[in-house]
């Protein structure tokens, strides 16, 4: 192949590479508002915090995290998700390992790690994320779902 | 288990290297005089990979010269990481080196098969590299939900 040709390819291949990359930093991590959400039952999620089974929602919402060990964004979301959680009453963070319950991926059709998804007091999917949120998307959904 | 940690920059650094490589590994591979040494280049990157695949980010040269030269540069991070991921993602580097390594091998009439491979490892690294975008975070669950790697 040419000289001018190559370079052409792989220019292209740098500029597609580019325009996907910002594409999928704009797609990630946005809240979108669920109309009619799936019920989720704590006991059949089996979640633990701090060691101990979860056996109450949060209050006013509950964040549920899932993740997996081979996500280094989830980590980073947990922490967040953490602090946001003992920056607000009634907010409960649960951080689920999909590799434990990989039924859950299934059931809540979830294609990529981390997702989180709001539930109200009643345990109804309120929120979806996909990707790693930024604090104020998580605060402007508190906001919006709480103060509504 | 013990889970070890590593300053993220360690992995994205790799990840830039790796996009280099493989932007000259397509670049020798388009042309037929140039394709031995494209897969050479090949043999060294899967090499490479499976290193980072079996013994992690710590023993992989690319985490030693990031290690020994350009860390003491740098501000101390701001967290750390936990050592899985990346490691993962070398395995799935490690995978698509290797069929861009026997398409390669098998002369080229097979250039397509070595392009398409090259191309798909240079897409990740980009991504890595370029805006921290973590490959492990979207495969692992699609790879686990269709069965084919055991959880």
């Amino acid at each position: 192949m040419p000289l001018d040709q190559r370079i052409i390819f792989l220019a292209g291949l740098v500029l597609i590479a580019s325009f996907v990359g910002v594409l999928l930093v704009a797609k990630s991590g946005l809240a979108r508002k669920v109309s009619k959400g799936e019920q989720v039952n704590l006991s059949d999620l089996g979640a633990l915090k701090n060691g101990k089974p979860v056996v109450k929602l949060g209050e006013k919402l509950t964040l549920l995290q899932f993740s997996s060990d081979f996500c280094s964004s989830c980590k980073q979301t947990s922490v967040l998700l953490e602090s946001i959680e003992k920056a607000h009453e009634g907010l409960l963070h649960i951080d689920l390992d999909l590799a434990e319950r990989l039924d859950l991926a299934k059931t809540f059709n979830i294609l990529t790690t981390p997702t989180t998804l709001i539930l109200n007091s009643k345990g109804s999917v309120v929120s979806r994320i996909v990707g790693a949120p930024k604090l104020a998307t998580i605060e402007s959904e508190i906001e919006r779902l709480v103060h509504k | 288990m013990t889970q070890s940690k590593l300053d993220p920059r360690g992995p994205r650094f790799g990840a830039s290297i790796t996009t280099v490589l493989m932007l000259v590994v397509l670049y020798l591979a388009l042309d037929e005089s140039t394709y031995q040494v494209a897969v050479w280049l090949m043999v060294i990157n899967t090499a490479l990979f499976a290193i980072g695949a079996s013994l992690g980010n710590f023993k992989h040269p690319y985490g030693l010269i990031f290690k020994s030269l350009i860390r003491p540069l740098l501000q101390a991070p701001q967290a750390l990481e936990d050592s899985r991921p990346p490691k993962f993602a070398q395995l799935i580097g490690f995978v698509l080196s290797s069929a861009g390594l026997v398409f390669g091998l098998l002369g080229p009439d097979f250039q397509l098969g070595l392009i398409i491979c090259a191309s798909g490892i240079f897409f990740a690294a980009f991504l890595n590299a370029v805006f921290n975008y973590c490959v492990g975070c979207q495969i692992w669950l699609a790879l686990a939900r269709s069965n084919l790697i055991k959880v």
